[in-house]
């Protein structure tokens, strides 16, 4: 990839792990490893600015009507470490509104490693239930 | 923590504008047997130690669940709770948000249903305050507090009498679960001697006393969310009773904070009010002009949690016709659903009014110097 980053080695990054880097020293990003896609997002939240992607992993309690409820997403849903929006990886869309969205940046595994880009890329819109 | 270089440099007694005054930060002991050192006696020793402290804080009840217990996750430390340590505090504080002034509202004491306990934690409280926050760890001035106090009146007046003059005290705080609307005479002692003593009344939410405050209007709700959005029900029963007993004309210097209620609600309420008024005012002869008059002169309302509208220019047409003299920033620090975005929410408001907003506000009301030292907070 031109203008790409090297972060780490492909095996370094375990499925449902992370790494939060800064590209060139500078830029600040999360890479993710979800359902064995490797995904990277700027370290910020479309809400009012937060590092979202150090918070927890997790999944969305969410209800099918009456008294069910279950969990969903179980981990690939990021919790922003703030106020707790909800993104659901790895798209990196909030649950609630998903034209809310984590900046995707473009990822490739080029030798072994994997290579983030800076310029931010536009994911297609998923279909989120919730 | 390294101060940035240019800023370490300043001349020790260079100062700044302050431009951010920051209405609503809570700060922790590391743990509740610190609070409990401060604790006056009787009720340090003996007996009693264990029935305020069972290795913690009483009356702490966890019934609803905010996020992350109710703290923003980046703010938890290897030493303590959020809000316990100063080192990152400043850095969150000071340096990540831009804060230059921060106001304490202590929440480390819970609000009881005996006034007489609850008048010896406000005590410990506001001790433990003295001697840390606005004591060892504000050499640089940049912390003021917020006096905890009884929802006994004559206990409240006491320890207000007994901080009065001090440099960092600018408030002291009514629980809004006071037993009783603000308006009620009962109250009156208190505002008599904030006023005497060129203090701010102001509330915060609390959640722990027994009773009351985890209720809607209307019977006990099922969820945090119900009890969060409910914050301004709270406050607007508190404000029509202040208004309608007439305590702005008894206190004419008497200024109000209501804190972390939002504002969104308060112009409609007005609205409501100012309509009233015409048609039934001989009925509170202390209510002697409109009601939304008293609001501008006498109260504030600091804006966390701001309303989102989903066109973020709404709320400037919501400031333009509040008037932006009732309105206040604060973070909330380090609480999970806190306002760290200094930016956020002034789409289409003029600069001025911004800066009104910010800071200028809270310097008028609180009487605070409008510049602060130039040095980095971590060289005190
Ligand atoms: S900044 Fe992420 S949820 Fe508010």
């Amino acid at each position: 990839m031109r203008d790409g980053y090297v972060v780490c080695d492909v095996d370094a990054l375990a499925e449902g792990g992370r790494i939060i880097t800064r590209l060139g020293g500078q830029i600040s990003v999360g890479v993710f490893k979800i359902d064995g896609q490797v995904v990277a997002f700027r370290n910020y939240c479309p809400h009012a600015g937060a590092p979202a992607c150090e918070g927890t992993l997790g999944g969305a309690v969410v209800s099918d009507g009456g008294h069910e409820r279950h969990l969903a997403h179980d981990g690939r849903i990021l919790k922003c470490p703030w106020h707790a929006w909800e993104f659901l990886l790895p798209e990196g869309v909030t649950i609630t509104r998903p034209e809310y969205r984590l900046m995707r940046l473009p990822v490739a595994i080029e030798d072994g490693k994997v290579v983030v880009g800076s310029h931010p890329v536009r994911p297609p819109r998923p279909q989120v239930s919730a | 923590m390294t101060p940035p270089a240019d800023i370490a440099l300043a001349e020790p007694q260079a100062v700044v504008d302050v431009q951010i005054v920051d209405g609503d930060i809570h700060v922790n002991p590391r743990s509740g047997l610190d609070l409990a050192d401060s604790l006056p006696e009787p009720w340090l020793g003996r007996g009693y130690r264990e029935l305020l402290f069972a290795g913690g804080l009483l009356g702490t009840s966890v019934i609803f669940a905010p996020p992350n217990e109710g703290r923003r996750l980046d703010s938890f430390t290897p030493l303590g709770p959020p809000g316990s340590d100063p080192q990152v505090t400043g850095r969150q504080l000071f340096d990540e948000t831009g804060v230059d002034v921060a106001i304490i509202i202590p929440l480390a004491d819970k609000s009881l249903a005996n006034p007489e306990h609850e008048a010896a934690m406000a005590a410990a409280t506001n001790a433990w305050i003295g001697k840390t926050w606005v004591g060892a760890y504000n050499g640089h001035g940049r912390y003021k507090t917020t006096l905890r106090i009884s929802t006994d009146p004559d206990l409240a007046v006491a320890e207000i009498e007994r901080w009065a003059g001090h440099p960092h005290v600018v408030q002291i705080m009514l629980n809004p679960y006071a037993g009783g609307l603000f308006g009620e005479k009962k109250f009156w002692p208190v505002f008599e001697a904030a006023v005497r003593h060129k203090l701010v009344v102001g509330t915060h939410i609390t959640l722990q006393r027994p009773g009351p405050a985890l209720m809607s209007t209307y019977g006990p709700p099922s969820y945090y969310i119900e009890n969060h959005g409910q914050f301004p029900l709270l406050y607007s029963a508190h404000l029509t009773s202040l208004l309608c007993e007439g305590v702005f004309e008894q206190f004419p210097d008497l200024r109000f904070t209501f804190i972390e209620g939002g504002y969104g609600w308060v112009l409609p309420y007005l609205w409501r009010m100012d309509r009233h008024w015409k048609e039934l005012r001989r009925e509170a002869p202390r209510l002697k002009r409109l009601p939304s008059e008293y609001v501008r002169e006498h109260v504030s309302f600091t804006r966390q949690p701001a309303e989102e509208p989903r066109n973020p220019r709404h709320l400037a047409r919501v400031i333009d016709w509040l008037g932006p003299q009732s309105l206040e920033y604060s973070s909330d620090y380090p609480h999970w659903d806190g306002d760290y975005n200094t930016q956020f929410g002034f789409t289409g408001v003029p600069p001025e009014v911004r800066r009104q907003i910010m800071g200028g506000n809270a310097i008028d009301k609180y009487r605070l110097s409008p510049t602060r030292p130039a040095r980095h907070w971590s060289t005190f």
